[in-house]
């Protein structure tokens, strides 16, 4: 019975094992994914060093955005991570990640931003028809996203054609 | 210095043609040279545009990883045939993406790019040139791309260019021989022309003849100066001719000082001996007869000192005209000197002509002459030898006819003889003449 019981253990923490290293894979390629967003987002002020990429509280991500800090989003211009809370001045940020974990947030920091031209990303579903610019989403492991342009642009934000193609949507109206 | 045997006309044209052959290769060889520079540049040129625009565009799909969207990127590359084959690469060097033209599976196989050495670099063989590009975002290269462009159409063009210029040097050439020919023609023919006149003086020694003169150029001054100098040669010839002609007439007088008596215009003496000797040899030869006449007219002497030597010329002359009237024109007659004749009969002449010729000369001879308003009657003796019935030479016929003179003399005067070898008088007259004959070779 014992050796029962500490089998079905060890296959409930093989398959929950399992799901963390899934899970972080696909952290990872968050992560990726959100450092290219910064590669190919135009700011109506080109961004200067440092380039700060704030993460909303404690998330899910920190450790694989974390990854991202001292890495270049244009030439000499290097990703500095910070994390900020609903009460800070989201002044200095460039980009700022909303995980889904703060999603009740997510409306009060949008309305915080307002006109800031700061790129808005998050992993939160059905984010971006309230505002945020960039929503990621996972299906059959494999990451999409989804884009806002209205939102964007009505911060002078632009993105690349190219990733306006790779996205899965593209909210204009 | 080597002699050329070759006309100038036709080193006019070979040289000519060579040089317009060198002017074209020079002239097309740049061409070629430039035209394939600045196709290959071209070539390039476009090829880093190509790999540039699918770079920038592959951004995001290298970025994302989406090999969907990479391999639509590169298929859009077909719209351009010359493009065999291109790829998509990562960072890390993994292929994202691959294209091939359909037809054709490339010259060069496209691999990773491990050696930075490749990045932007052309690498050329003969049919195709792979160019490796890095995509940069920012300045920082995420991935490369890769594409292999048919160099086909680059030699094709090439090779047209070349079959174009190789038919417009043909046709060039032809027409620069063409030009070549008439000028080297143009240029020769006066030269010929001159050339062809001089041979023609030189058969025809005709120094009246004179060169065109078609243009004034140094052929044309050569053409003058050979007029003038045949002038000159013209004249030459004239004064040479006039000189010619002086000395001829000066070589006639002197013959007729050393052949003619100039008193009566008849032959003289000089001219009698060597007539006779011809006519003399001939008859002998011939067995033709020939004869002598000697005469001498008879009371010249009392003319002479009675009238002067004006009238004995005069009746010298008269007694030619008369001589001249009887004979006939191949007869010849000569005055041995003072009043003494000769006639030399022609050949084949008889006894009996001769005889008849004698009574003539007689009958002639005793008409009256009339001279300064002077009835004069001058008779003469004929003394008549024929060879070779009395003669076998000159020298016999001469004395034979001296002989029978004088016998016609001692007959009376105004008559003929004939000479008979056993006549007595002959006997006694030939010693006389040969003891005469002595003495004045002593």
């Amino acid at each position: 019975m014992n050796r029962l019981i500490s089998s079905i253990l060890a296959l409930v923490f093989l398959c929950c094992a399992h799901t963390s290293q899934a899970q972080m894979e696909e952290q990872l390629v968050k992560a990726a994914y959100i450092y290219n967003f910064l590669r190919l987002t135009e700011w109506p002020i080109e961004p200067k060093h440092p380039f700060n990429l704030c993460i909303l509280g404690y998330t899910p991500m920190d450790t694989e955005l974390q990854l991202l800090d001292g890495k270049p989003v244009r030439s000499n211009v290097y990703i500095a991570i910070s994390h900020v809370s609903i009460v800070d001045n989201l002044e200095s940020c460039q980009a700022i990640y909303l995980s889904y974990m703060d999603s009740k947030q997510i409306d009060m920091v949008l309305r915080k931003l307002d006109t800031m031209p700061a790129l808005t990303i998050s992993d939160a579903k059905g984010v971006s028809d309230r505002g945020v610019m960039i929503e990621l989403s996972a299906h059959k492991q494999r990451v999409m996203f989804d884009i806002n342009l209205k939102s964007a642009r009505l911060v002078d934000l632009n993105f690349s054609a190219r990733l306006l193609k790779l996205a899965r949507y593209v909210t204009t109206q | 210095m080597k002699k050329t045997k070759q006309s100038i006309r036709y080193q006019l044209i070979r040289f000519g043609f060579y040089l317009t052959a060198l002017a074209l290769a020079i002239l097309t060889l740049g061409t070629q040279i430039f035209n394939t520079y600045d196709k290959h540049q071209s070539l390039i040129q476009s090829l880093h545009v190509s790999a540039d625009i699918l770079g920038r565009n592959s951004a995001a799909a290298i970025l994302f990883k989406n090999e969907p969207d990479a391999y639509e990127l590169l298929s859009s590359l077909q719209a351009n045939p010359n493009i065999l084959q291109a790829a998509l690469f990562l960072q890390d060097g993994t292929v994202l993406a691959k294209y091939a033209a359909k037809n054709s599976g490339g010259c060069q196989s496209i691999t990773a790019p491990v050696d930075s050495v490749l990045i932007d670099d052309m690498q050329f063989t003969w049919c195709s040139v792979l160019h490796y590009h890095s995509v940069s975002l920012h300045g920082q290269r995420i991935g490369e791309v890769a594409i292999e462009y048919s160099i086909k159409p680059l030699i094709d063009e090439i090779i047209i260019d070349l079959m174009v210029s190789a038919i417009a040097i043909v046709i060039t050439l032809t027409i620069s021989l063409i030009i070549w020919r008439r000028l080297a023609m143009r240029i020769t023919e006066p030269l010929r022309k001159l050339s062809e006149l001089t041979r023609q003086v030189e058969r025809s020694h005709d120094f009246s003849l004179r060169a065109e003169i078609v243009n004034d150029d140094e052929v044309g001054r050569v053409a003058e100066n050979f007029n003038s100098m045949m002038e000159q040669l013209n004249c030459h010839h004239a004064r040479l001719n006039d000189e010619l002609i002086q000395r001829r007439c000066a070589e006639k007088r002197l013959n007729e000082l050393a052949y003619y008596d100039n008193v009566t215009g008849l032959h003289n003496r000089h001219y009698f001996k060597e007539r006779l000797e011809e006519i003399v040899n001939i008859a002998i030869q011939g067995r033709q007869n020939c004869a002598v006449l000697f005469i001498d007219l008879d009371g010249f002497k009392k003319v002479n000192d009675a009238l002067g030597h004006d009238a004995g010329d005069e009746l010298l002359r008269l007694v030619s005209r008369r001589l001249e009237a009887v004979l006939r024109s191949n007869d010849i007659i000569c005055r041995l000197g003072g009043d003494e004749f000769a006639i030399i009969t022609t050949l084949g002449v008889t006894k009996v002509q001769v005889e008849i010729l004698a009574k003539r000369l007689i009958s002639e001879f005793s008409k009256v002459y009339m001279i300064a308003s002077n009835q004069l009657f001058v008779t003469a003796s004929i003394g008549i030898s024929l060879c070779p019935e009395q003669a076998g030479n000159m020298e016999a016929l001469v004395r034979n006819a001296d002989i029978a003179m004088y016998q016609a003399k001692e007959n009376g005067k105004s008559c003929f003889s004939i000479y008979d070898p056993s006549s007595p008088y002959n006997i006694r007259s030939r010693i006389s003449l040969d003891m005469n004959n002595v003495d004045t070779e002593a």
